[in-house]
């Protein structure tokens, strides 16, 4: 199946597995902070990617028989310490070792899980490097769909080649962080950012990558952008963004609407790929002007050993006005395709 | 300096003036060198040929997860959360025959070496492969990853095994695997780096695709486990962490336990090698005394020229000891080709007895050589020692004298009666040392023997005086020529005597042993043997673990209209004390087949009414084994930790030497799940014919199902079929034995006879016919056959008593009947005569050639 076209969506069925889309993202980045005002911030990814269609795959006994594959992306930013942790891993989906309930949330790889429970808490749990997160997650708002056709999001210009897109902007997070391998965790609180997608189509042949902001401000405004680059180095034009002011309906942003201006780089001594570091954000229409500054420089998740791609996903510090007033908060920034092609990230 | 020179130099050219004579000498050190090295090499490579294919399927594992009947797939998400569990990789693996190779529809290859098959997860693979810091190729590549997960048939075959049966990527297999046809697609081949050289035949296919291939949905053979810090507090931890039922072990552990397995059976071959060993030995020992004995004269005259008595006896050692070198070298040399030779039969007996085993032997190392080598010399070196002494003590006018040849020997006698005794004496202490252990009797076997070689030439020299008092007096003039001649050459045909009389006692022990064994067995089978049609998995010689009669060929022959029931059996292997044992499961669904236990102990009827409830019977060997017993209980390993059961009976087993338990169906999945039906025994409606019912369910899974199915007649000759395949082994031994001990004698017979030319000569000068030649060279070898029967006839039977009664008993656990089969022990003695007068063929030939004149001349 494909993302054409508007779709209706139903929660808490629709936080569950879509198998009739090819690949699907549970995607949760969180900016914590400790009891002593340490920041923290973690990413914890869940992709899902069918191997066939179901039509193409056989029946089959063994409950082990795969027709999808999981992977599961893990990082922990410890910023007062300047530790940034990262593990990846992959598992098919079958029996107990990996999956994805269709009519709830429900995502597990092995031990890494997200399971929204009773009263609607969500329990996720992960572990990277021999530090374990675990983590209550209470909704505070409603889904955000983004797009023009709320939960479309287009990413080239043909039909299909767009994601179903839906957004959980500040779920409150309260739970534990393990600073040391294997150490009992400390005490966090703070916001987290939940993004669902799934499609089937694979994406135009000229996208070089993306780079990627959310934030949940201060001043309870949400916003998420995305610019899709072409292989030129120019901006494509269904780059696109959601904002929601507080207490406001969410407003979809076309490329025309913001504005995103490189203010420094920095070059990985891991991959040698040399990724922008510092931002202004502007969006005319709307009165807002951000400086997004990362709060560590090295949070490039490698690959490991050739497989899948290397990207910068990490904590930034997002500050500047909003209609006039300050806001600030701490956020995300993701940047795909700077240490090579990025279809592999999954 | 010089002068050792000189004296090497001239026994050098008097060597060179006899080659047949040190040629004779040569070939019995090397034959008996030869049949040990042979055995050994072959025993030791079917062992480490167990413990080396465990770890090629490890790779770099450190340890293992394993549970008794598999563990639960579910578990493995837990094991990972683990302490100290760096990496885990679930594995199913099993062995699968290989029928064809089919390119394009048609076969390239039929059938094709059966393959190994490594059920894997390609994400969790990484850790486990190659060696530490060596770059190595992946067994899935990423772009076959998609195939390899999703079709149920993509296999990855090794090159190696590729290469041998012509297979390539694209190709078609057609397999026979858990009792069924199925086909696997040749998705790639992958290069033996990635997993080791051993992993030679491991045909790597996705989890799923194993489980569903071998029949084992829901389950995991085991989980390979790589520690963090491979140390013993961290595996301690983790083995603390697991749940009832789950055990961490070192893999080469599970491979210790299954070549132990092997064991009993091993070292009675090599115990029968040992035996080849004393034989060529006191072959040896007869080369090494013949050729100092034979040149008294030559040492008489190098003494009278003025060579010291300690060159010369050093100069004799060295000759001695130069001839168990270069022998030995030769028998190292034949007994690495007869090796592979046997390796071949060996591998085919421990595959129909134990489990499924490919033998390729390795070359001996170095050090073990050097071991061989020495002791050869050694050997040498000890027969050589004590004429050497006496002709270097000899004064110089003395040496050379025909009588003092015999006397240097005779002052042997009281030596060899000393040894004799001692001996006896460590034979009868060994019978009696307080052990359930079988090693007594191997020693206790070997003293005898040693009791027997020292006493033959005691004995001949004793016996033969009379004999030849006895012939004068009774007029015959050949008997006291003949035992005149004998006497006179004992010192050189002692040793072959001995050597023969060993090898036919040993021959009689082992025929006396297979005789009563097998009349034990025919007699069990009668009773064990009860059910109309036995069906089993074709390929239960491959994998016996994996072995099964398919769920929907059970439910098709239930359906038949001549089936009355069938008896299902269930069976697992079991880790046990140090080794492995058997649990069966069974439904004993007729009055008929609940008579098919003969109880040793316990009250039938009862026993079997409990058992089917829940508690045990234990195999003879079992019990035998581990010292069980009626009223005793068996705790052993369940899926879920420990389970008891109470011994209600002991039975008459033949069928396994680990030793098995038995316990009801109902019980059994309980405690090990559905391990699959290994073999099912068929009863027949009332007056349906056996055998045409046999070929209607054959025809029925024709295509289908790879399963054998046998009538009752069939299953009792195959029975007998597979007890004749052990024994085939032992028996070629036996012959090699034998027929070396024969040669030995041949030729020191030959030697004699062509030494006497001038003897013989004057014999003919004096009148005698060629005829009367004859006749004396036959009664000497009738003298030097019989000598050997006569103390091969009561030492076989002590051999054989300490065989069945003690080394059967102990090391195999099966008690059996003592039975005294004349007329295979009667026709080997007879052989041994027979071969002894041929060896009398050729000299006599040659003497019916000779001049008379030419050969008193020469002398």
């Amino acid at each position: 199946m494909q993302a054409i076209g508007a779709r209706t969506f139903e929660f808490p069925r629709d936080h569950g597995s879509h198998p009739e889309f090819k690949t699907e993202w549970w995607y949760f980045t969180g900016a914590l902070k400790t009891k002593d005002g340490g920041d923290l911030g973690f990413e914890a990814t869940w992709f899902r990617r069918a191997l066939k269609p179901a039509s193409e795959v056989p029946p089959r006994s063994s409950r082990l028989a795969a027709r999808e594959v999981f992977a599961f992306h893990g990082a922990l930013s410890d910023i007062a310490k300047k530790a940034f942790l990262h593990e990846k891993s992959a598992c098919r989906a079958a029996a107990n070792w990996a999956g994805a309930d269709e009519k709830d949330l429900r995502v597990f790889l092995l031990n890494n899980r997200l399971e929204r429970g009773a009263g609607g808490v969500w329990h996720l749990t992960y572990m990277v490097k021999g530090h374990r997160i675990e983590l209550k997650l209470t909704p505070q708002a409603e889904p955000l769909l983004h797009g023009e056709v709320p939960g479309l999001s287009p990413k080239g210009p043909e039909p299909g080649q767009a994601s179903y897109y839906v957004s959980m902007p500040r779920l409150k997070a309260e739970g534990t962080v393990a600073r040391e391998p294997g150490a009992a965790g400390e005490a966090v609180t703070g916001e987290v950012w939940f993004d669902h997608e799934f499609f089937s189509n694979s994406m135009p042949d000229d996208l070089a990558g993306w780079d990627w902001f959310s934030v949940a401000l201060d001043d309870g405004t949400d916003l998420m952008l995305y610019a899709l680059r072409a292989k030129d180095g120019s901006i494509g034009p269904v780059s696109a963004g959601t904002l929601r002011r507080k207490g406001q309906p969410a407003v979809h942003l076309t490329r025309e609407d913001f504005k995103i201006e490189v203010q420094a780089r920095w070059t990985s001594p891991h991959t040698k790929a040399a990724y922008p570091a510092q931002w202004t954000i502007e969006i005319p229409k709307h009165e807002v002007a951000l400086n997004v500054k990362p709060l560590l420089a090295d949070q490039e998740l490698q690959s490991g050993g050739g497989e899948g791609v290397s990207y910068w996903e990490g904590l930034c510090r997002y500050e500047g006005t909003v209609g006039g007033s300050p806001a600030a908060g701490n956020g995300y920034v993701e940047l795909v395709g700077y240490a090579g092609a990025f279809g592999g990230k999954l | 300096m010089n002068a050792a020179a000189a004296v090497l130099g001239v026994l050098w050219s008097d060597l060179r003036r006899r080659p047949g004579t040190a040629l004779a000498s040569l070939s019995a050190v090397a034959s008996g060198v030869a049949v040990f090295v042979a055995i050994l090499l072959a025993g030791s490579a079917a062992r480490s040929s167990f413990v080396s294919a465990v770890q090629a399927v490890a790779g770099r594992a450190t340890h293992e997860v394993t549970a008794e009947g598999g563990l639960d797939e579910t578990r493995f998400p837990a094991l990972l959360e683990l302490p100290h569990v760096a990496a885990a990789q679930p594995v199913v693996e099993g062995r699968i025959a290989v029928e064809a190779v089919l390119r394009g529809g048609t076969s390239v290859r039929s059938p094709a070496p059966p393959l190994r098959i490594l059920g894997v997860d390609p994400f969790r693979v990484g850790p486990f492969l190659g060696e530490p810091g060596k770059g190595t190729a992946p067994v899935v590549r990423d772009e076959d990853l998609t195939e390899f997960l999703t079709d149920p048939h993509a296999v990855v075959l090794p090159r190696r095994w590729a290469d041998e049966a012509g297979a390539q990527a694209g190709d078609t297999l057609r397999v026979a695997a858990a009792g069924q046809i199925a086909t696997l697609r040749v998705l790639a081949v992958y290069e033996l780096d990635a997993l080791g050289e051993a992993a030679r035949d491991s045909a790597v296919i996705d989890i799923a695709a194993a489980q569903e291939l071998l029949d084992k949905c829901g389950r995991l053979d085991r989980v390979d486990i790589a520690l963090d810090e491979d140390d013993p507090a961290c595996e301690a931890e983790l083995s603390a962490a697991l749940p009832p039922g789950e055990r961490l072990q070192r893999p080469e552990r599970r491979g210790e336990r299954v070549a132990r397995m092997i064991d009993a059976f091993r070292l009675n071959l090599l115990a029968l090698g040992g035996l080849a060993l004393v034989v060529g030995a006191l072959l040896v020992f007869n080369a090494a005394q013949f050729s100092v004995v034979r040149r008294n004269a030559l040492l008489g005259q190098l003494r009278a020229l003025g060579v010291t008595r300690p060159l010369l006896m050093g100069a004799v050692l060295a000759e001695v000891v130069a001839l168990g070198f270069v022998g030995g070298a030769l028998g190292l040399a034949l007994g690495s080709l007869l090796a592979n030779r046997l390796a071949g039969r060996l591998a085919e007996t421990i595959t129909d007895l134990y489990a499924f085993v490919q033998v390729d032997v390795a070359p001996m190392t170095w050090p073990a050589a050097m071991l061989v080598l020495l002791g050869t010399a050694g050997v040498a070196a000890a027969a050589g020692f004590f004429p050497a002494l006496d002709a270097a003590r000899t004064p110089p006018r003395m040496v050379g004298l025909r009588s003092r040849e015999e006397g240097l020997f005779r002052a042997q006698l009281p030596r060899l009666a000393f040894f004799a005794l001692a001996f006896c004496a460590a034979g009868v202490g060994a019978m009696n040392f307080p052990t359930r252990a079988w090693w007594p009797g191997l020693i206790a076997a070997f003293a005898f023997v040693g009791t027997g070689a020292c006493l033959l030439p005691a004995a001949m020299a004793l016996l033969l005086p009379p004999l030849r008092k006895l012939g004068e007096r009774m007029g015959l003039l050949a008997l006291p020529l003949a035992v005149g001649a004998l006497s006179r050459s004992l010192s050189r045909t002692g040793g072959a005597a001995s050597a023969l009389g060993v090898a036919l006692a040993m021959t009689i022990g082992v025929i006396t042993m297979v005789k009563s064994f097998e009349s034990e067995v025919r007699r069990w089978i009668d009773g064990a043997i009860r059910a109309d049609l036995f069906i089993s998995d074709v390929n239960e010689h491959l994998a016996r673990e994996d072995a099964r009669v398919p769920n929907a060929a059970l439910r098709e022959l239930a359906a038949m209209p001549e089936v009355e029931a069938l008896d299902t059996l269930r069976k697992i292997d079991l880790a046990y004390a140090d080794r492995t044992m058997l649990f069966f499961g069974v439904n004993l669904p007729t009055p008929d087949s609940r008579e098919r236990f003969e109880f040793l102990s316990g009250d039938g009827p009862s026993a079997i009414e409990g058992m089917l409830g829940g508690e045990a019977i234990v195999s003879e060997p079992l019990a035998n084994r581990y010292n069980l017993g009626v009223g005793d209980t068996l705790a052993v390993n369940g899926r879920r930790g420990e389970v008891t059961f109470k011994i209600l009976g002991v039975f008459r087993d033949f069928s396994y030497d680990r030793g098995y338990a038995v316990t009801g169906e109902k019980r059994y999945l309980e405690i090990f799940g559905e391990t699959g039906v290994r073999n099912v025994a068929v009863y027949l409606k009332p007056g349906v014919e056996r055998e045409a019912a046999a070929r209607s369910v054959r025809e029925r899974f024709a295509g289908r199902y790879v399963l054998n199915v046998r009538s009752n007649a069939e299953l009792r000759g195959h029975i007998l079929d597979v007890f004749n395949h052990t024994f085939a082994l032992t028996y070629l031994l036996q012959t090699i034995a034998t027929a070396f001990a024969l040669g030995g004698i041949t030729v020191t017979l030959f030697g004699l006879f062509l030494e006497r030319a001038r003897e013989i000569a004057t014999l003919r000068a004096l009148g005698s016919a060629v005829s009367h030649v004859g006749r004396l060279f036959a009664m000497e070898s009738l003298l030097m056959a019989l000598f050997p029967v006569l103390l091969a006839l009561p030492l076989g039977a002590v051999l054989a008593w300490i065989l069945v009664h003690v080394i059967n008993l102990r090391s195999y656990g099966w008690s059996i009947a003592y039975a005294w089969p004349w007329s295979p022990v009667l026709g080997t003695c007879a052989l041994a005569v027979a071969a002894g007068l041929c060896a009398t063929l050729v000299p006599w030939a040659l003497a019916r050639r000779q001049s008379i004149a030419g050969a008193l001349r020469e002398e």
